[in-house]
């Protein structure tokens, strides 16, 4: 069985193995700790730049979604508008009705008082025609 | 059995109302307890039986509804786009094998079998009541590391198996309960800071 | 070590890692974003970070760190866990059936096999939603030491009931045995990992690594006794663990399996015995990691 382990392991390397040139490997440990220290101001001032670039990105995002809040207030607020306008028409012409519906009314009171009056001042001449 | 009944109502009262008394109480409570164990035909005595009797009143005053790690829902992960397709390219014969067993998988995973936890604490932090707690068999340890979180109000909480290592906060519960048990409890231990290395 | 330890200890792939956009400064050249790397079977993906950023480091528009970022690999959308070992993730997030790929590619000389990943960024408190393990990147790697030291001690207790033989480790042997992995180092290596071993293991720490039909990873209790003579071979943990898939040994009588054994990359011979299939397959954490992948012929 260890022949046939060993043939696999080897055909699969052979796969594996193609064109590896191509490829950098880490040698050795020291490829993962060491970092090269050459020209550490430019460095720092390029890092603090990055760090700069990155807060301002996360500043944009922030304010896009104030931005998308503010937008829904403002909608909600024109729909308020929009309802107070039209039950503000609503009542006016309510009004106008209820004003024209009030005039008719004294109108008709006048015209029965007056109706009245008339009545009784051809009644009063009758009376001091008899006498 | 009614007196043992009204005794039983009379004892839970006081045990609600000695909950900030200090010891001599519950001892006064216990012993009245231990009445109703002798009608029983249990030997009294002995700590044991009494620790027992205790955290059987506890869960009759309904505190059992805390022992209980809440669960989270368990996603399944779809595997890469490339990947996938391998299974268009299966005998028919396979993918309704493979569906069968993922059915099986399913509803064994619906059973909710529920394991015991045992919390330890270690060092300078606030112990967990009750000690033992159930969570679903399926869960992943993560939920145990949240639920600490929260329950103790700590940003940092440090878990261990049997006191020796720290699991993958990935593996599933019931798997570490089936291999690391003792007497049927997975033992967790917990601490504010870095314990075992 | 033996000729097959060492095949295993040697084993590497061909990766790709395209750099996203995400994480780059504005109007990098597309050249820049691309590092090929051969990656060790027996290591962890996040150990070549610092490799990366040897080459694309001032490219990147954010700095990994301990309290904001960490670096994330997806495959085709996929997370890919910085803690397995590369060797399993490549195994089961390809689908590897080495049948196929042989078939594809073992004569074809021209053909080149590597495997493509991409580099993003997540940030900390996102990480456990997306199911990421958060760590600390510092340049000397010592949290995902401490990681690696829990597994070592998670398998020493299942192989010997607790763990008190890699406890009893001094802090010099612990930094010996890291260095050993980061430096490639087989013999060094196999001198610490024996201390943990024993002769006579009770019980094995395996792990299998389903891709189809979803992904899932379980750690199943795997008894070895020598007095149970029904439970010795890959086979027997293969029928216990998925008894739709493996019904026969041998694929010549009768019944067919309709899945195999992938472990580092190969088929494995369903009559190996498990502790043998352990001490040589194993990976730098202690556990044996094994996939799954499905016959595509009617066999």
């Amino acid at each position: 069985m260890d022949e046939v382990v060993i043939e696999r392991l080897l055909r699969r390397d052979t796969i594996e193995r193609r064109f590896e040139e191509l490829f950098t490997t880490q040698i050795s440990g020291k490829d993962i700790i060491g970092t090269e220290k050459s020209n550490k101001e430019g460095e720092k001032l390029f890092n603090s730049l990055k760090n700069d670039i990155r807060k301002k990105e996360i500043e944009i995002y922030q304010l896009n979604e104030t931005i998308k809040m503010k937008d829904k207030m403002i909608e909600n607020v024109n729909n308020e508008l929009l309802e107070l306008t039209i039950e503000d028409n609503m009542l006016n012409q309510k009004y106008l009705e209820l004003k024209k519906e009030h005039d008719t009314l004294v109108e008709r009171w006048l015209k029965r008082v007056q109706d009245q009056a008339d009545h009784l001042n051809v009644s009063n001449i009758d009376i001091g025609k008899d006498n | 059995m009614e007196d043992n009944q009204e005794n039983l109502e009379g004892s839970r009262s006081r045990l609600l109302e000695s909950e900030n008394d200090d010891n001599q109480s519950d001892y006064s409570n216990v012993s009245s307890d231990s009445q109703i164990l002798e009608n029983q035909g249990s030997v009294t005595g002995t700590i044991q039986k009494q620790l027992k009797y205790f955290s059987r009143r506890l869960s009759q005053l309904g505190l059992e509804g805390e022992a209980e790690v809440p669960s989270e829902v368990v996603r399944l992960q779809d595997p890469p786009l490339a990947t996938s397709r391998i299974l268009q390219r299966l005998p028919e014969a396979t993918n309704k094998v493979v569906e069968k067993t993922q059915k099986e998988q399913l509803h064994n995973s619906n059973l909710d079998e529920k394991i015991n936890i045992k919390f330890q604490p270690i060092g300078n932090i606030p112990v967990l009541l009750p000690s033992v707690c159930k969570i679903s068999s399926n869960q992943k340890f993560s939920v145990i590391l949240a639920f600490l979180k929260k329950r103790l109000k700590l940003k940092f909480v440090y878990c261990y198996i049997n006191n020796s290592f720290a699991p993958n906060p990935h593996q599933i519960v019931g798997e570490l309960w089936e291999q690391f048990k003792v007497k049927d409890e997975l033992i967790v231990s917990y601490c504010g800071s870095v314990a075992f290395g | 070590m033996n000729v097959i330890q060492n095949l295993l200890w040697q084993g590497s792939v061909n990766v790709q890692i395209i750099i996203d956009s995400e994480l780059l400064l504005p109007g990098v050249p597309w050249q820049e974003t691309i590092v090929n790397l051969r990656l060790p079977r027996n290591s962890y993906l996040i150990l070549c970070i610092p490799l990366i950023l040897k080459q694309t480091g001032k490219f990147l528009k954010l700095q990994f760190d301990s309290n904001t970022y960490i670096p994330w690999f997806e495959f085709e959308n996929v997370p890919v866990y910085w803690n397995y070992p590369i060797g399993i993730l490549f195994d089961t997030l390809t689908g590897l059936d080495p049948a196929q790929r042989d078939a594809k590619y073992f004569k074809s000389e021209d053909m080149i096999y590597y495997w493509k990943l991409q580099l993003g960024f997540c940030s900390i408190t996102d990480c456990n939603q997306n199911g990421i393990i958060p760590f600390q990147s510092h340049e000397s790697n010592q949290a995902i030491k401490k990681y690696w030291i829990h597994q070592w001690k998670q398998a020493c207790f299942i192989l010997n009931g607790n763990s008190k033989k890699i406890m009893s480790f001094s802090n010099n042997d612990i930094e010996l045995f890291w260095q050993s992995i980061l430096e490639r180092d087989p013999v060094k290596f196999m001198d610490l990992s024996n201390k943990i071993i024993p002769k006579r293991p009770h019980r094995l720490p395996i792990v299998i690594y389903q891709i189809l039909p979803t992904i899932c990873i379980s750690n199943p209790v795997v008894i070895i006794d020598n007095t149970n003579r029904n439970f010795q071979t890959v086979f027997d943990l293969m029928k216990r663990e998925f008894p739709n898939y493996f019904l026969n040994v041998n694929n010549d009588s009768g019944t067919y399996n309709i899945a195999k054994v992938i472990s580092n990359g190969i088929e494995i011979p369903l009559e190996m015995k498990l502790l043998e299939f352990y001490l040589n397959f194993k990976s730098m954490d202690g556990f044996l990691y094994i996939s799954l992948s499905f016959f595509t012929q009617s066999n």
